[in-house]
């Protein structure tokens, strides 16, 4: 027998492995296969289509760059600063990685609608409504999509050595300088990893959205509520909506492989 | 090994997939332990019923699945706690959601033995699945609801067209079906763009209850349940759409001496009772 | 150009470092202490990067850091260069841009810095390798690079932190040897943290020595290296450190009596070098004043020669080098009895 560097799995091992793939695939081909290709054109350039895609593409970019511009300096505060309780303030803020997004919502109810003290002062003095409008929308993807952004970037501000920065400093760097070109630069693919994630959690946001801003045609029927509320009316949209989605998480995946499985 | 700059990225992953995970586990042992509680109560029973116990009135036993639409959540849930106190061996479970949601998963195999609808629509959908004649059991009517004390001012269908974000159902289910023949009869048109549909009726009162919906339609009895959280205009009669509820066995892999014990108990006089106090009228 | 200083500056409950010393202008001052002494909190105090709690550090007559006035500039007001440890390139930056980047941070323009980054790397020996990122570059060329970095910037002050301490033996030589001469070139002080007794004596002018804290020693670094004060400077340079009161000639340590050629009085430390000192197998015939009956601890290699490690009748713990043919010779090991000689012209003595 020839040495074999890599250990042989045992069969149990083997097959529960398969097994676990199955799980996964097998409904992802089953969306594949009750696909409508003859009619996937048409399904997805329906009005209706139409004004969830634009919508979810408007709001989850704009949840990701309001992640983005919250998310960064957390992230830093996060990762640097020797404030007490930042355990408790880490752990708060990705709750709702783990929280169901339904609860999210409530949550953003409780704090944001127009009975709730904010809520209502937000009307009374801006005329602003959060719920029912778009801004509600990108408020609750946000909500869930931020914890990413964050959880990536603090990693990557962690693993990079403070002194470095110490060096530009003495150097000649104000602090502004350093952090514009070490320490963004540094960390900046993670910053790039962090806000795709955060994309395509926003964009893939539905209870949270749905329990907070609703389901108004146009104004905050983003592509997975559109999925939901077409299952029945017209599954062969819903199917076709669906794939769009199936085809940008796993394009997300594919981009990020690098940091997935680094050590092939 | 990898260099630390990649390392970094799986290692913070894994620690939050473990909190996933953990999580995930409470879920499904939350989940499981529900399940192994009634299977292994069940099996007791059956096995005490057979030894010792030659119970009272009622001997039926086995699982079922009940779907039912969401507005029948307070009714159905005390018929079946009814059938379950009584019957050692039952087990019912119950599902709520919009009719044509129900309809929908019955369709594509759904295991349901029961199947009770808001609209005769979608119980002759599931026509090739029905294991009894559909009987109508309950007729329901719609309601404006709207925040506590009416601070809109809305009395009419009409005055919905200009109030704000108004919570409808879904135009597939039964209630936003039904919700559209009202507002079409009193002709009344609200632009798409101030509604805001929620998936069942239940979802749809929530909008109103908790959300910041100004006003929605639903069934009268949704909105009995919703008292305290909302106020109800009524619909004048000749605007108004009856519900008319169907019940009917569906072929499942459940019990279906239990399956007929349901459907029986809903169309006899205790159903009955429990279908008016939740504010449905007589079929 | 000269630096002072004066500081105290306490990192935890149980160590405060207390330093007080100036270096005279253009001098290179090495820092020596064992680990944990504060010779890098001494670095970092001067850089800026740590404030100190009391006390004042003043460079060329500008104050840097006095707790006292409130005076505090931050490492980028203070025109200092600093080569760590591990170097501290940045990762993200070309070899080029990385010695730009303070002269960018200056106010040059980025052809001006590009064209002044190029005639540091080309007399670093760097030519060509403008373009490589720090990964790509070998422990010497990274090196190179980071000492470059530092004086691009013309800075009041150099100081290295260990700067050899991450490469290879092989290059450790040859790369001490460009340090010696870029510090030479570079006519402003100059301070190096280092715990290797070779670093000191190649690279600077003056000692300074640091345990648990406290300035223990500073000299230049011949007086160091000749007329060690402590055990740990002894032990570093590789000398017989003894302590006693002398006499005349005569110092008297412990029940040990050492004759000298020269006459002290009073408390003194009394040096003498390993090779200074001859064995015997038995007792020698010899005209050395000092001769003692000992017995042999320990025998190690130490490079090419042997260090025997003795403890004399009297008491005194003594290391001698000898040959490996003498080591052979002799058939030392471990409790052998033996006899150690020293002429008196070489102890050494100086008061305490």
């Amino acid at each position: 027998m020839s040495p074999n560097p890599n250990p042989r799995a045992p069969l149990p091992i083997k097959v529960l492995a398969g097994l676990g793939v199955v799980l996964i695939v097998l409904p992802l081909a089953g969306l594949i296969q009750r696909a409508a290709w003859s009619s996937l054109f048409e399904d997805l350039s329906s009005q209706a289509a139409l004004d969830a895609l634009q919508l979810s593409l408007l709001t989850s970019l704009a949840a990701t760059a309001l992640a983005l511009i919250l998310g960064l300096p957390l992230a830093w505060v996060l990762a640097r600063s020797k404030l007490r309780g930042r355990s408790i303030i880490r752990a708060l803020v990705l709750v709702p990685m783990v929280l169901p997004p339904v609860v999210g919502g409530v949550a953003l109810l409780s704090a944001f609608s127009l009975r709730s003290p904010l809520g209502g002062w937000l009307h009374d003095v801006f005329g602003l409504q959060l719920t029912f409008a778009p801004a509600g929308v990108i408020l609750a993807e946000t909500f869930v999509a931020m914890p990413f952004f964050v959880l990536t970037v603090e990693a990557a501000i962690r693993q990079s050595d403070p002194r470095v920065e110490q060096i530009a400093a003495t150097l000649g760097a104000s602090p502004a300088a350093v952090m514009r070109r070490v320490t963004l630069p540094t960390v900046a693919p993670a910053i790039g990893a962090g806000a795709v994630l955060a994309w395509a959690r926003a964009l893939g946001e539905f209870g949270a959205t749905v329990t907070f801003a609703g389901n108004v045609a146009g104004r905050t029927r983003t592509l997975p509520l559109a999925v939901y509320l077409a299952l029945e009316s017209d599954p062969n949209a819903a199917i076709a909506l669906s794939l769009v989605l199936l085809v940008v998480s796993f394009a997300v995946l594919v981009s990020q492989r690098e940091r997935w499985w680094n050590n092939q | 090994m990898c260099h630390l700059a990649d390392a970094s990225y799986p290692l913070t992953m894994s620690r939050s997939s473990k909190v996933l995970a953990a999580l995930t586990l409470v879920v499904a042992l939350g989940a499981a332990g529900c399940s192994d509680d009634s299977s292994t109560t069940a099996t007791n029973d059956s096995t005490t019923t057979a030894a010792s116990t030659p119970s009272d009135t009622c001997t039926t036993e086995g699982d079922i699945t009940v779907s039912a639409a969401a507005s029948l959540t307070e009714s159905f849930t005390a018929i079946a706690d009814d059938i379950e106190e009584e019957c050692d061996g039952a087990d019912i479970t119950l599902t709520f959601d919009s009719s044509g949601k129900l309809s929908e998963q019955i369709l594509s195999g759904a295991p349901v033995d029961v199947f009770a609808s808001a609209d005769e629509k979608n119980m002759d959908k599931v026509e090739d699945d029905q294991a009894s004649t559909p009987e109508i059991f309950a007729k329901n009517n719609l309601v404006i609801v709207t925040k506590p004390g009416n601070p809109e001012g809305i009395k009419t269908l009409a005055d919905l067209a200009d109030a704000g974000i108004v919570a409808l159902c879904a135009e597939d289910a039964p209630c936003g079906n039904f919700a559209g023949q009202a507002l079409e009869s009193a002709n009344v048109s609200i632009n798409e763009s101030n509604v805001t549909r929620g998936e069942n009726a239940k979802a749809t009162l929530a909008a109103v209850a908790e959300g910041d919906a100004v006003a929605g339609i639903v069934y009268v009895t949704d909105a009995l349940a919703a008292a305290e959280s909302t106020d109800s205009v009524e619909i004048p009669e000749s605007n108004n759409v009856i519900a008319s509820y169907p019940i009917a066995r569906i072929n499942g892999p459940g019990s279906s001496e239990l399956a007929q014990l349901f459907v029986d108990r809903v169309l006899g006089p205790e159903g009955q009772k429990h279908l008016k106090d939740a504010g449905f009228l007589a079929p | 150009m000269s630096l002072n200083l004066s500081i105290k500056k306490s990192l935890s409950e149980r160590f405060c470092l207390e330093v007080e010393l100036s270096t005279p202008p253009a001098r290179t001052l090495a820092v020596l202490g064992p680990n944990g002494a504060g010779k890098s909190t001494l670095l970092n105090a001067l850089a800026g990067i740590l404030a100190i709690d009391e006390g004042c550090i003043e460079l060329d007559g500008r104050v840097l850091d006095e707790p006292r006035s409130g005076t505090w500039l931050t490492p980028d007001q203070r025109n200092i260069g600093f080569v760590a440890q591990d170097l501290l390139l940045f990762s993200h930056m070309s070899a080029l841009d990385n010695v730009a980047f303070g002269l960018r941070c200056r106010g040059m323009s980025k052809t001006q810095a590009a064209t002044r980054s190029t005639e540091w790397l080309n007399r670093f020996g760097l030519e060509g390798l403008e373009n490589r990122k720090p990964r790509q570059l070998s422990g010497g060329q990274a090196q190179r690079v980071a000492v470059a970095r530092a004086l691009a910037t013309d800075p009041d002050l150099l100081l290295l932190d260990e700067p050899l301490a991450a490469l290879d033996v092989s290059v450790r030589h040859q790369m001490r040897r460009e340090l010696r001469g870029w510090i030479n070139e570079y006519s402003k002080p100059t301070v190096v943290v280092t715990h290797d007794p070779l670093d000191a004596l190649i690279l600077a002018d003056d000692i300074a020595v640091i345990e648990s804290g406290r300035l223990t020693q500073i000299g230049t670094v011949t007086q160091v290296s000749a007329q060690p004060r402590t055990p740990y400077v002894a032990e570093l340079f590789g000398t017989n450190l003894i302590g006693g009161t002398a006499n005349g000639n005569e110092v008297a340590a412990g029940r040990a009596t050492i004759v000298s050629a020269e006459s002290n009085e009073g408390p003194v430390f009394v040096s003498i070098s390993p090779n200074a000192l001859s064995l015997h197998a038995s007792q020698p015939t010899t005209s050395a004043r000092n001769c003692w009956s000992a017995r042999v601890s320990e025998v190690s290699m130490a490079g090419q020669s042997v260090e025997v490690k003795v403890q004399t009748q009297e008491g005194l713990d003594l290391r001698i080098g000898i040959t490996p043919a003498a080591l052979a010779e002799l058939d030392l090991q471990p409790n052998t009895n033996v006899w150690v000689t020293a002429k008196a012209s070489q102890v050494q003595v100086y008061a305490a």
